[in-house]
């Protein structure tokens, strides 16, 4: 709608001083009501979030229902708003909040930490690989990659996901998951390991 | 390890995400020295490393315009709208209610924000320490969060804890709660469901008159409501130890899971504990979580639950007097679910499921059984000797396991 207004977006590289600076001036504009402030804030962290509660709950409405639902409620309660720490943590932390919650709502089985490799396509390079006419050639580079982050362990995946699209450090990730950051880099390093191994076996059959 | 044609996963995680230090950038380079294979394997990874183009989450915009249509209205009509189309929002039925916050500098000054389910107003006020506090400690004042018959209410902390406070429940939170280095203490008289923003440097309990929860892991319930006749504590995720508050000399100082305290009892995700009114017995069980905190979102949920314990929960979430007309309906069990009926709605499911006669009159019933068809004939069903509504405190023996 309003594509024109260009704002200053958290340096996704660096996390800098500066990104603080802005943060802390987005909340201040928030909480003296700044319409402008909010609707920039909500912008830089739109596509972020939505993209993470769709990974959790596997519905793109569900995930900006639950994103668009958060801000409006920050908005309304700007007097009161004090996020603790730094702003992209508090904002990934409410919305995972938010989609646990939602998860529960929907009373599905479906548990947080289930693998989902059920979930992804069932077949890949190499696994029907005595069949070699109807053998499933994992064409470009980038379904291969998501496809073997998809069958990483939904924690895994989450940790993965949190630092790798996300740009969250390890001390934040473990914010946001309530994990320590120790436990963040076993997954981080297990994430790590499963792609290595899946990916060799894709540039084999290159 | 020492294998140089080996590289480890950890190594080239902190290699890849530019962590690793000098001595390890060195083995990677020799690695990489070894082997076009290795180069070209540290390139996928640097590909894979390297973060997806964003996707526009929202092309049409909707998002923004769905918000700021509602940023001039009062927050009353927008959380029923933002629930996804056949997720009603409340079992209470009629309304939806939030409280305006800023009519209550109090909750602002203890950072809790805050959302009321249900209809009328809630009830907060500044609780003095000569309240007939479950404990005594040190903090002077408090705020008080009592939710009426008939309400629910959320509420976000200042730690990121998120409460949902069931009807007829109190909340009591230390004005200091989550502003100091120490630990964080509630006090709960009724339910409510938990998910703690957990940091072990500051403790989180909460404390009721019968006995202690302390949060060791994520989400759980607590019910001290009357009928409890103690303290419950049902686990969703993580765990929870508690412990009963034995003997008058706990108020003197204020109470500690740690040190010398054998009583402790350590549960874990689909566990409930339950400790007894005097604060001196535990016992534990598996139970089905999901059944306990149900409510939370709008559904009282009970399978092959003795009806006397559901009367207290219908009263409160309805805001009706129930009586039974014969103490026998107290035992027999019940399998149903409440979502978002209205009363009459309810009543009607009730009657139909326990095949009952209602009496109505205003926001009072009295049940009787159908089946019966003369007071008379009750004489060959035993008489109950509890209270009609008093009768939970079996309830944590009836794990609704069947």
């Amino acid at each position: 709608m309003n594509s024109s207004r260009e704002f200053n977006l958290p340096s996704e590289s660096s996390p800098s001083d500066s990104t603080a600076l802005i943060q802390q001036s987005w909340i201040a504009g928030v909480r003296a009501g700044d319409d402008r402030a909010f609707e920039t804030m909500f912008r830089a962290y739109r596509d972020d979030l939505v993209a993470f509660a769709e990974s959790l709950l596997r519905s793109h409405e569900a995930a900006q229902e639950i994103v668009q639902d958060l801000f409006l409620r920050i908005w309304q309660m700007r007097d009161l708003w004090e996020p603790r720490g730094p702003l992209n943590a508090y904002l990934y932390r409410a919305t995972r909040n938010r989609a646990i919650m939602r998860l529960r709502q929907q009373r599905t089985e479906l548990s947080l930490h289930e693998p989902f490799s059920r979930l992804g396509p069932a077949t890949i390079a190499g696994s029907v690989a005595d069949q070699s006419d109807s053998r499933v050639q994992v064409a470009d580079l980038e379904s291969a990659i998501s496809q073997a982050v998809a069958e990483l362990p939904a924690r895994c995946r989450e940790v993965f996901c949190l630092s790798r699209r996300h740009h969250l450090s390890n001390a934040q990730i473990a914010d946001v998951m309530q994990i320590s950051v120790k436990t963040v880099e076993v997954q981080m390093t297990r994430a790590l390991g499963h792609l290595r191994r899946r990916l060799a076996d894709w540039r084999r059959s290159d | 390890m020492n294998d140089p044609q080996h590289m480890d996963d950890a190594t080239l995680v902190r290699f890849l995400s530019g962590e690793a230090a000098p001595d390890e950038v060195a083995r990677v380079q020799h690695w990489l020295s070894l082997s076009d294979d290795h180069r070209a394997e540290l390139e996928l990874m640097k590909i894979v490393w390297q973060a997806r183009p964003k996707i526009n989450a929202d092309p049409d915009d909707s998002m923004w315009r769905w918000i700021s249509a509602r940023m001039g209205e009062s927050p009353a009509g927008s959380a029923r709208s933002s629930q996804p189309s056949g997720v009603r929002p409340s079992v209470l039925g009629r309304s939806w209610r939030f409280q305006k916050l800023r009519s209550y500098p109090a909750v602002a000054a203890a950072g809790i924000a805050l959302l009321i389910i249900g209809g009328g107003t809630l009830m907060l006020r500044r609780a003095e320490r000569d309240h007939a506090q479950p404990a005594q400690q040190a903090l002077s004042t408090m705020r008080e969060i009592v939710t009426k018959r008939g309400q629910r209410a959320v509420l976000d902390l200042r730690d990121g804890t998120h409460v949902v406070l069931a009807a007829g429940s109190r909340l009591r939170i230390p004005d200091q709660f989550g502003a100091t280095l120490k630990g964080r203490d509630l006090y709960l008289e009724g339910q409510a469901f938990f998910q703690v923003a957990h940091d072990t440097t500051r403790p989180f309990r909460v404390i009721t008159s019968a006995g202690i929860a302390q949060d060791i892991g994520t989400e759980f319930l607590v019910t001290a409501l009357p009928e409890t006749r103690g303290l419950r504590v049902v686990v969703a995720e993580g765990s929870v130890a508690i412990r009963g508050r034995n003997g008058p000399s706990d108020t003197s100082t204020p109470p500690s899971l740690h040190g010398n305290h054998p009583q402790v009892l350590t549960l874990r995700a689909g566990e409930m504990g339950f400790v007894d009114s005097l604060g001196l017995s535990m016992q534990m069980g598996r139970v089905n979580v999901a059944a306990y905190t149900s409510w939370t979102h709008g559904e009282l949920v009970y399978d092959g639950a003795e009806f006397g314990d559901v009367v207290p929960d219908l009263m409160r979430w309805y805001d009706m007097d129930i009586t039974l007309g014969d103490t026998a309906l107290a035992h027999r069990r019940l399998t149903a679910t409440f979502s978002d009926e209205a009363p009459d709605e309810m009543i009607k499911l009730l009657s139909t499921a326990l095949d009952l006669r209602v009496e109505r009159h205003g926001r009072s019933l009295t049940l009787y059984p159908r089946t019966q068809a003369t007071p008379e004939t009750s004489a060959d069903t035993p008489p109950a000797n509890s209270q009609p509504t008093g009768t939970d405190s079996q309830r944590p023996n009836a794990e609704n396991a069947s």
